[in-house]
C-alpha cells in the first residue's frame, strides 16, 4: 500500500499538521459542519447469500427470448411503471418504499470475491482470508466506526451465520484493518427453522442462554477470567488477547442486562408480530433486527439464507440446480415475508425514515438457463435496492440491457452502493480512516447514487 | 491563515461551556439522557431518552424546557404522562417527537397544539383517541403522524386528512389479520437402513453434502438412545436425546451419517440419508 501519495500525505501530516488538524482535514471538517440532510441513525444490511438472480427478483425480462426470461411472470407492484417477479407479491407492495438499483456490476465471478466486493467495497487484493487483518473493513464495521453506540451496546451485528463457501470461510464481514474492537458480533437467531436445517458449520457465535439464573452467569464469569488468566501466560500475543477480550465483555454485557439482552429475547415480542416475519430463520432474522436496532445497535446485517453453498446443492441463493423450483419455493417465499414485514413494522414505529435497509448480494445470475435448470455466476449487472434512511422510494436507478446482461444505463459498482449508504448514515464518503500501523485510507473510491 | 479560525472556535466552546444551556444539559444527562448537538446548526439539540433513560418522568421534563432550541426530542418507552407534556409547550423549535409507547393521552396532547414547526410526531401505542387528532389540525409544517396501536379511527383520521391534505398518517397493520404460514409436513417415504455397529456394511467416515431433507428418527428400545450427526470432518456432533417409543423430526441433507447411542455414547449403529424424506426405526 506505500505509494507516493501516502508518503506525500505523511509528509503533510508532519509538517503542517496544527494542533492534530492537517489543513485537508480541518477544510473537510468545516464542510461537514455545514448544514446537510438529516442522517439516518441505523443501517440493517440485508445480504441474500450466493447471489440472488436478479431476473426472479427486481428485474424481470418478459421481452427477453424464452430461454433467457425464465419461468416466472413479472407484476405490477405499487408503483406504476415498475414490475417485480411474481413470487415476491408482499414485496411489490412495499416498493413505494424501495429504491431499486438495476444496473451494478462488477467483474468477480467467484462467491469468495463478490461477497468481499460487494461487503467492502473494495476489489481483493491477492489472497485473502476471512479473519485477515489486512482486509477491508466490512461495511458494517465502517458505520459502527463512525456511529458510536451507548456504553455495553455492540458497533455492530451480524447474524445467523457466518458465509461459507464448501467448508471456506468467506472474508469481508469482519473488521479487516480497522481492528478487532470493529469485528461486528455474530450472533445466531434465538427462534426459527432453518430453511435447511441443521448449520452444516459451527461458528462461535454467540449462543445466549436465556434461561441463565445471574448466579450462574457470575459464575461463568468467574470460570471465564480464570480463563482469561491461562491466556494471558500462554499466549504473549496482544491481538489475540485484545479479541477476546472485546467479545468476553460483550457477552457479560449482554448477559447481565443491558437493552441488547431483552431484545434478543424473542419470546418478548408479540406473537402475531413474529408470525407476521414467518417461523423461520430469515424472518426471525429481520425481527431480531429490528429489536436490536430499537435497542441501540447502530448497524445489524443479516444472511438471508442458511448454510454453506455445497456447490447448488444448499439452501442457498447460489441456484446452480433447480433454480425456478428453489426460488420459487423455498427461497423467495421466506425473503418475501421476512422483507414485507420488516419494512411494514418499521414503518408503523415510525422508524423507516431512521433506518436505512440495504439490500446485498454476490452477483447476478446468467441469462440462460444451464442443463441443470439453474442460472450461473454473473456480474454483469445485478440488481440491489434500499429503503428508508432518507431514500426515496419508488423509483428504479439505471437499468440492464433488453436480456439482462450487462448495464443499459446508469452503470454502477458496489462502491458506488457503499458512497449511497454512507451518504444516507451521514458519513463522508471521501473521509479518511487510519489501520493499526496508522497509515490512512480514504474509506470508497465510488460516488453516491442520487436516491438519497 | 489556519490559526485564527481555530482559535476562533476554542473560544466558541469555552463560551458555550459557560452558557445557561450547559447546566439543562447537565441536569438532562443525570436523568439518562443523551444531548446531542442536531447537525442543522449550531446550538441546536436533539435529546434522546428511549435507551437508558426510561426512568424518566415528568419531573425530568423541566429540564428539557429550559433547553428552548430543542429540534429532535425522543422520549419512547419512558415513564412521562401527560400533565409532563406541559413542559414541552416552550419548545417552539421542535421538529420530532417520539412520545411512542409511553402514558401520554389526549390531555396531554392539548399541549402540543402551539408546536407549529413539528414535522413528525410518533404516538404510536399510546392512550390517544380521535381528540387528539383535533388538537393536531393546527401544526401546518406536519408530515409524518404515527397513531397504530391506538383507539384512534378511520373517520379521525380523515377528518384530520382534510385539514393537511399533505400530512402521511400510518396506522399500521391489524395484527389479527396476521395469518401464519402453515407448513405442509411431507409424508415420510421409504425407512432409511439400520447399519448396526460391527456389522457388515460400514456406514462412510464421514457426511458429504447434497440436497435438504427430513428424517423421522423413532427409537423403539426400551432406553433413551443419544443422536449424533457425522459432521464433514467425520467428527460426531451431538444432536439429542430420544427417548423409549418417542420420535424426532431431524432438518437433514442427503448422504449425512447419523450414529444413534446407547446412554452412555457407546454406539449402536448408523443411518444414511438419501434424498427422499425418510422414516429412521432404531430397533430393540
Amino acid at each position: 500500500m506505500l505509494s507516493l501519495q501516502h508518503t506525500r500525505r505523511n509528509f503533510l501530516r508532519s509538517s503542517v499538521g496544527l494542533a492534530g488538524l492537517t489543513l485537508p482535514t480541518f477544510f473537510k471538517a468545516q464542510a461537514v459542519s455545514a448544514p446537510k440532510h438529516r442522517k439516518a441513525k441505523a443501517c440493517i444490511v440485508i445480504y441474500t447469500w450466493g447471489g440472488m438472480s436478479h431476473y426472479e427478483s427486481f428485474d424481470p425480462k418478459p421481452e427477453a427470448p424464452m430461454d433467457i426470461r425464465g419461468e416466472f411472470k413479472p407484476i405490477n407492484t405499487a408503483t406504476s411503471g415498475i414490475q417485480f417477479s411474481e413470487h415476491i407479491p408482499l414485496i411489490s407492495k412495499h416498493s413505494n418504499k424501495l429504491a431499486v438499483v438495476r444496473s451494478v456490476h462488477h467483474n468477480n465471478g467467484a462467491h469468495s470475491g463478490a461477497v468481499y466486493l460487494n461487503l467492502t467495497g473494495h476489489h481483493p487484493e491477492g489472497q485473502i482470508k476471512a479473519k485477515g487483518r489486512k482486509n477491508w473493513p466490512s461495511i458494517t464495521s465502517v458505520i459502527s466506526h463512525f456511529h458510536r453506540p451507548l456504553a455495553g451496546i455492540p458497533g455492530a451485528i451480524r447474524m445467523p451465520y457466518s458465509m461459507y463457501d464448501n467448508g471456506r470461510q468467506m472474508a469481508g464481514e469482519s473488521a479487516g484493518w480497522l481492528g478487532a474492537k470493529y469485528d461486528p458480533i455474530l450472533m445466531r437467531t434465538p427462534a426459527g427453522e432453518p430453511y435447511g436445517g441443521v448449520n452444516r458449520y459451527d461458528d462461535p457465535a454467540l449462543n445466549l442462554k436465556l434461561n441463565l439464573k445471574k448466579q450462574r452467569i457470575s459464575d461463568r464469569l468467574t470460570l471465564l477470567e480464570q480463563l482469561d488468566q491461562s491466556l494471558t501466560q500462554r499466549i504473549g500475543d496482544s491481538t489475540a488477547y485484545e479479541k477476546l477480550d472485546h467479545y468476553r465483555q460483550m457477552a457479560a454485557d449482554m448477559l447481565l442486562g443491558s437493552p441488547v439482552r431483552d431484545a434478543y429475547d424473542l419470546e418478548k415480542e408479540d406473537q402475531r408480530i413474529r408470525d407476521m416475519y414467518g417461523d423461520h430463520i430469515g424472518g426471525q432474522s429481520l425481527l431480531l433486527a429490528r429489536r436490536l436496532v430499537e435497542a441501540g445497535v447502530p448497524v445489524v446485517q443479516t444472511v438471508c439464507s442458511a448454510g454453506d453453498l455445497a456447490g447448488g446443492g444448499g439452501d442457498n441463493w447460489d441456484t446452480h440446480r433447480n433454480h425456478f423450483f428453489k426460488m420459487k419455493n423455498r427461497l423467495l417465499p421466506v425473503f418475501d415475508r421476512a422483507v414485507s414485514a420488516l419494512l411494514t413494522d418499521l414503518e408503523m414505529r415510525g422508524m423507516l425514515d431512521d433506518t436505512l435497509v440495504v439490500f446485498l448480494t454476490d452477483f447476478g445470475r446468467t441469462p440462460k438457463v444451464n442443463a441443470n435448470g439453474g442460472r450461473d455466476h454473473h456480474p454483469g449487472v445485478y440488481s440491489l435496492a434500499f429503503a428508508g434512511g432518507g431514500i426515496n422510494g419508488g423509483q428504479v436507478y439505471g437499468a440492464s440491457d433488453k436480456n439482462g446482461i450487462e448495464p443499459a444505463s446508469g452503470a454502477c459498482t458496489p462502491a458506488d452502493i457503499h458512497a449511497t449508504v454512507f451518504k444516507a448514515m451521514g458519513i463522508d464518503h471521501n473521509a479518511e480512516l487510519h489501520d493499526q500501523l496508522d497509515r490512512p485510507y480514504r474509506i470508497c473510491d465510488g460516488q453516491p447514487l442520487p436516491i438519497v | 491563515m489556519v490559526r485564527l479560525p481555530l482559535f476562533l472556535i476554542l473560544v466558541a466552546f469555552q463560551l458555550l461551556g459557560q452558557s445557561a444551556d450547559q447546566t439543562a444539559i447537565e441536569s438532562i444527562k443525570k436523568n439518562g439522557g443523551l444531548v446531542l448537538p442536531s447537525p442543522g446548526g449550531s446550538d441546536q439539540w436533539e435529546i434522546q431518552f428511549q435507551l437508558r433513560g426510561r426512568n424518566l418522568n415528568d419531573s425530568g421534563l423541566a429540564d428539557i424546557a429550559r433547553l428552548r432550541n430543542v429540534i429532535e426530542l425522543n422520549l419512547r418507552d419512558t415513564k412521562i404522562t401527560s400533565s409532563g407534556l406541559i413542559h414541552l409547550k416552550e419548545l417552539s423549535q421542535l421538529k420530532r417527537l417520539h412520545l411512542e409507547r409511553t402514558n401520554v393521552d389526549d390531555k396531554g396532547i392539548i399541549y402540543l397544539k402551539g408546536l407549529t414547526k413539528l414535522q413528525y410526531l410518533n404516538l404510536y401505542g399510546t392512550k390517544i383517541t380521535d381528540e387528539s387528532l383535533e388538537y393536531l389540525a393546527n401544526l401546518k409544517n406536519l408530515q409524518q403522524l404515527y397513531v397504530w396501536q391506538t383507539k384512534v379511527t378511520d373517520e379521525g383520521i380523515e377528518n384530520l386528512k382534510k385539514k393537511l391534505p399533505s400530512l402521511t398518517i400510518v396506522k399500521g397493520i391489524d395484527l389479527s389479520k396476521i395469518i401464519p404460514v402453515k407448513k405442509e409436513e411431507p409424508k415420510p417415504e421409504n425407512d432409511l437402513r439400520w447399519l448396526p455397529e460391527g456389522g457388515s456394511e460400514k456406514p462412510p467416515e464421514k457426511s458429504i453434502t447434497g440436497e435438504f431433507t427430513i428424517v423421522r428418527f423413532i427409537n423403539k428400545r426400551d432406553k433413551p438412545v443419544k443422536l449424533f450427526w457425522i459432521n464433514y470432518g467425520g467428527q460426531p456432533v451431538f444432536y439429542g436425546i430420544i427417548d423409549p417409543d418417542t420420535e424426532r423430526r431431524q432438518n437433514t441433507y442427503e448422504d449425512a451419517v447419523w450414529m444413534v447411542t446407547d446412554e452412555k455414547e457407546m454406539p449402536l449403529g448408523y443411518f444414511v440419508t438419501g434424498r427422499q424424506f425418510a422414516r429412521a426405526i432404531i430397533p430393540k
